[in-house]
């Protein structure tokens, strides 16, 4: 199995509660990560609006875990930080290669959070 | 505390979070400059909480905001809401556009200020637009009154002390198309609202293209009338106009918004991931 894309997220909204400690899962999707290899290449791609902002910038984060309402135990895989949108649809991308894979059968987590800066 | 949106008919949004960057895309940056001479002066950022950063606008210390923005030169309906911590209100301007030439320099000396302005809402006498210098009926507390004098009750009274910067409310000010102006206070979500009215007071007046606006101001005094360098004042945040009057309802509405937590909401349009084995 050469990869796995996840279809595009339609139009949600997520409150970003807070920046650590309680992030925000948007979408939960099933994966055989034995399926794939002993590394994994990772392409996010996202359009999206922060319709109100603060110090922090929001982030969007990819996880893993045997939860799919939670992360607690699991492990982020990636992370790009939005730009300051105030409002605006804007396009954010991000890619990290030859991450470990984590293995077995998990769900993988589109999380929404405060970032950093 | 949280900053409002850009919403049809927004002509400035400066959050104030640690930087005077207008948001909104229709006016400038601010800049903080010292209130007497307009000089430029550093910017002095306050923190409330963990998602709102504020300025302090004092008399000589921290300075006033100004900006050359033509979309506020109101000589019509308009809004603006904030947040804001009021150390004092003596002879506090709030919020003003006018003709930095025709008054005293700065907002420090009582009425000249109010020369050539196109509105200035201040703490003692309150001018919508649509008016000129006349200082019309006074504010409605908590505009004026509640805490002026010589006496910082807000600060505690011990000079040079930390300021305090718990418990921000949100204000409103609004004028309609006839001058009419009201004004408005929320503590906490749902508590308060609306506290005074006043009619159009003055003669209409017509942009000259020259007025800046400007955000705090202290109008009397040399510092330090009080503590070491400051005479009161205010910090001001999540600072919005609007170029309407905006309905009670709307306001309370976005008060309630603006008290809310450090959440931002976050919505997509699209989310692509793939994940594939590794090509190295």
């Amino acid at each position: 199995m050469p990869g796995l894309s996840i279809p595009e997220l339609g139009p949600v909204a997520s409150p970003i509660t807070n920046a650590s400690t309680t992030p925000n899962i948007d979408a939960a999707w099933f994966v055989d990560f034995d399926e794939l290899g002993p590394r994994l290449d990772i392409d996010v791609s996202v359009i999206a609006k922060a319709d109100a902002f603060s110090i922090a910038k929001p982030r969007v984060a990819l996880w893993v875990s045997t939860n799919p309402t939670s992360t607690v135990g699991g492990t982020q895989l990636a992370a790009l930080d939005l730009s300051y949108t105030s409002g605006v649809y804007a396009p954010a991308s991000a890619s990290v290669a030859s991450l470990v894979n984590p293995g077995g059968k998990q769900y993988l987590l589109v999380v929404s959070q405060n970032g950093s800066g | 505390m949280r900053p409002l949106p850009n919403i049809t008919g927004t002509v400035g949004n400066w959050p104030l979070n640690g930087s005077l960057v207008d948001v909104s895309g229709m006016s400038p940056a601010l800049q903080s400059v010292d209130p007497a001479v307009e000089t430029p002066v550093a910017p002095l950022y306050v923190t409330f909480d963990a998602c709102t950063q504020g300025v302090e606008c004092l008399n000589g210390t921290s300075g006033k905001l100004m900006a050359s923005a033509p979309l506020l030169r109101f000589t019509g309906a308009f809004t603006f809401q904030w947040v804001m911590v009021q150390l004092r209100t003596y002879e506090l301007t709030y919020f003003c556009c006018c003709d930095p030439t025709l008054g005293a320099p700065g907002l420090r000396n009582g009425g000249p200020d109010r020369l050539g302005s196109l509105y200035t809402i201040h703490s003692s006498g309150g001018n919508c637009t649509i008016a000129d210098q006349s200082i019309g009926s006074n504010l409605p507390s908590p505009f004026y009154g509640v805490i002026s004098g010589s006496n910082n009750t807000t600060w505690g009274g011990v000079p040079g002390s930390p300021p305090p910067y718990a418990n921000p409310a949100v204000y409103a000010f609004t004028c309609d198309s006839s001058g009419n102006y009201s004004a408005y206070k929320w503590t906490a979500p749902g508590v308060g609202g609306l506290v005074g009215t006043v009619a159009h007071y003055g003669s209409a007046k017509t942009s000259n293209g020259t007025e800046n606006f400007y955000i705090g101001g202290i109008e009397s005094g040399v510092p330090p009338i009080y503590g070491v360098g400051y005479s009161g004042g205010a910090t001001f945040a999540n600072v919005r106009a609007l170029n309407y009057a905006r309905a009670a309802s709307d306001l309370a509405a976005d008060a309630a918004a603006m008290f809310g937590n450090c959440a931002t909401a976050l919505s997509y349009r699209g989310l692509l991931v793939n994940i594939r084995k590794a090509s190295t």
